[in-house]
């Protein structure tokens, strides 16, 4: 059995100020050693956030592209990665409503609108079993809880931040996540591991 | 479609066609000068040397409407300053002494021998501000090896790189007023060197009087 | 102990979702060139009006200065794969007691030399109706530092600059390169222009 610290997942390479503040100069070099830095685990986040995961690079560089823009006025008031996926949080929410509205007019069972699309997704790393059951069941586990529950559980991210990224109180965010596992272990309990 | 997303089809049409050279050739640059000035960023970048200062030549360029060809000369003399700056201020000079470097040299009459000078005083510390107090001490019509004197003189003393600048501003302050660059140079430097701890072997090489570039020579005080 | 660490389903799960992607330097790429040819176009929508050169539209020589800004990143990108830049510790990391709050890294003089220091350029014009300041600390971009406007018709802006010597201007309502009255300026030996000059260094 795996023992991966839970609250404290492994980080992709940081970045150091000086990085930082070239790229808010407008220093390409560095913006692009951002981008390496975070690029895997926004693609990460933004697959299990969307209802179409194959938007996921999509989204992802959208992000990105807000991100640069913004970075002279980013005053480091927030931690920087915390500023980056809270604008991909943004992005994926408004993306979702989006994807909704569209499938909503182009398909009347509002069950498959929920249900996350396309089991053989070739954008997908992992073929195994295990693997589709956990993507399945985490599409089922309603979006706002599943956002709180990858911020915290995927990204590493405290309840504090958390609540500062998403405005939600720090004990509706703890309900979320809980009601994001429950789900999650009842439907991965029936699986075959 | 509005005249933004216009825009944006036009780059990203242009960034992922095949060639970026295309959307340069659309704009009337002409593939060739958008080949060479990639050429030329390419091998900077693939010998080490930083490439912001050509891409922000090339840019300067194009905002001023200079010609492509004149941009082409450019960029590629942007690359031979930073080369030459590069050996000029080793070992491992950083991206910014280098970029520091290639900014003096662009200045007539800053040379090798004078950024070598610098880093051989100050070997352990980026040499961005005593190069850029070099260069534009020389812009400014102090001849190069006095200037050159000037500033190794002050960093052997100690001053800091906040002194320097120190220095350049209150000058500029003084000729905008109408005070003549030597007599305000003279004065600054005396000010300064006053506060400063005398350096190894007791030179009062910087604060000497200063000539002018046009060869009145050194003016006795 | 957490409700997720008590059950191993949950662990395993955990573990599954939280694999990264592999690196996808196709992607990568894409991303910075997407941004920055963003960062070139002005970030409100509307058009910057340059003088006409021999007659060629706006639009077009607009075009031609956003397209050779993202076909330079297009070929900086080549090698920008192979050149890592140096990555050091993160700027904050969680904590045991789930917090986050910023790693002191010690910093060495020279680092600290190096790094952007916030300069504020001021210049006074009542009849522009929109200033910008372009230099070498911004590759010329005017759309990278606009200024803002007092009503006493006092421009100004604060902007990052690594120490050294640099050379700038005003770009004033996007057709007008004007000097800074109060600052020293050198011939560019390139372009045979001239510019105001700045030296900055850490107070």
């Amino acid at each position: 059995m795996s023992s991966v610290p839970l609250q404290f997942p492994a980080q992709a390479a940081g970045l150091d100020s000086r990085t930082l503040s070239r790229a808010k100069l407008g220093d390409i070099d560095a913006f692009t050693a951002i981008v390496e830095a975070y690029h895997a685990r926004c693609v990460r986040f933004a697959r299990a956030m969307l209802r179409n995961p194959d938007d996921a690079e999509d989204m992802v560089q959208e992000t990105f592209v807000r991100l640069y823009r913004a970075l002279p006025r980013y005053e480091e008031r927030q931690r920087f990665e915390a500023w980056l996926f809270q604008i991909l949080g943004n992005c994926c929410r408004t993306a979702n409503t989006a994807f909704q509205r569209q499938a909503s007019r182009t398909t009347r069972d509002e069950e498959a609108v929920e249900r996350v699309p396309s089991l053989d997704d070739p954008a997908a790393q992992f073929d195994h079993e295990w693997s589709d059951a956990v993507r399945r069941a985490l599409a089922d586990v309603p979006e706002y809880n599943r956002e709180i529950f990858l911020l915290h559980y995927i990204e590493g991210f405290s309840y504090e931040e958390v609540e500062r990224m998403t405005g939600v109180k720090q004990s509706a965010l703890k309900m979320r996540v809980k009601r994001a596992s429950d789900q999650l272990r009842a439907r991965l309990s029936g699986e075959r591991p | 479609m509005t005249r933004r997303s216009l825009w944006l089809l036009c780059v990203f049409v242009g960034a992922h066609a095949a060639g970026a050279q295309d959307s340069l050739v659309l704009a009337g640059v002409g593939r060739e000068t958008a080949v060479r000035l990639a050429e030329i960023v390419d091998a900077a970048r693939s010998s080490g040397l930083p490439t912001d200062p050509i891409i922000s030549k090339i840019s300067q360029g194009v905002l001023r409407h200079a010609s492509p060809e004149r941009i082409v000369v450019a960029a590629q003399s942007v690359a031979t300053r930073l080369e030459e700056a590069r050996a000029a201020l080793a070992p491992a000079p950083t991206p910014a002494d280098i970029t520091a470097g290639e900014n003096a040299l662009g200045v007539s009459g800053v040379t090798r021998a004078a950024l070598q000078a610098v880093r051989s005083t100050s070997p352990n510390r980026p040499v961005a501000v005593p190069l850029g107090l070099l260069a534009q001490l020389v812009a400014s019509n102090v001849p190069a090896k006095r200037a050159t004197e000037i500033v190794t003189d002050l960093i052997r003393r100690g001053a800091s790189n906040a002194q320097l600048v120190a220095l350049g501003n209150e000058v500029n302050s003084d000729v905008e007023r109408g005070v003549r660059l030597i007599a305000s140079l003279d004065v600054r430097l005396q000010g300064l060197t006053a506060v400063l701890a005398p350096p190894a072997g007791g030179s009062a090489a910087a604060s000497a009087p200063v000539g002018l570039q046009s060869g009145s020579g050194p003016k006795k005080p | 102990m957490t409700d997720a660490e008590r059950d191993p389903v949950l662990r395993r799960a955990l573990d599954e979702l939280r694999k990264l992607p592999a690196a996808d330097a196709a992607a990568m790429r894409r991303v910075v060139v997407a941004a920055a040819a963003a960062r070139v176009a002005p970030i409100d929508g509307e058009p910057i009006m340059l003088r006409p050169r021999r007659g060629r539209s706006i639009r077009m020589w607009m075009v031609a200065g956003i397209a050779a800004a993202s076909a330079f990143v297009g070929f900086s990108l080549r090698a920008a794969w192979t050149s890592r830049v140096d990555v050091a510790q993160p700027l904050a990391s969680p904590t045991p007691a789930g917090g986050a709050r910023p790693i002191l890294r010690a910093v060495s003089a020279p680092e600290l030399e190096g790094a952007a220091i916030p300069h504020q350029f001021v210049l006074e014009n009542t009849g522009a109706h929109r200033i910008s300041i372009v230099g070498d600390f911004n590759r010329w971009n005017p759309a990278s530092a606009p200024m803002r406007r007092s009503s006493d018709g006092l421009w100004s802006v604060t902007i990052p600059i690594v120490p050294g010597r640099h050379m700038y201007a005003f770009m004033v309502d996007d057709s007008l390169l004007t000097l800074d009255p109060t600052a020293p300026k050198a011939r560019d030996p390139d372009l045979g222009t001239d510019g105001s000059i700045i030296i900055v260094g850490r107070p």
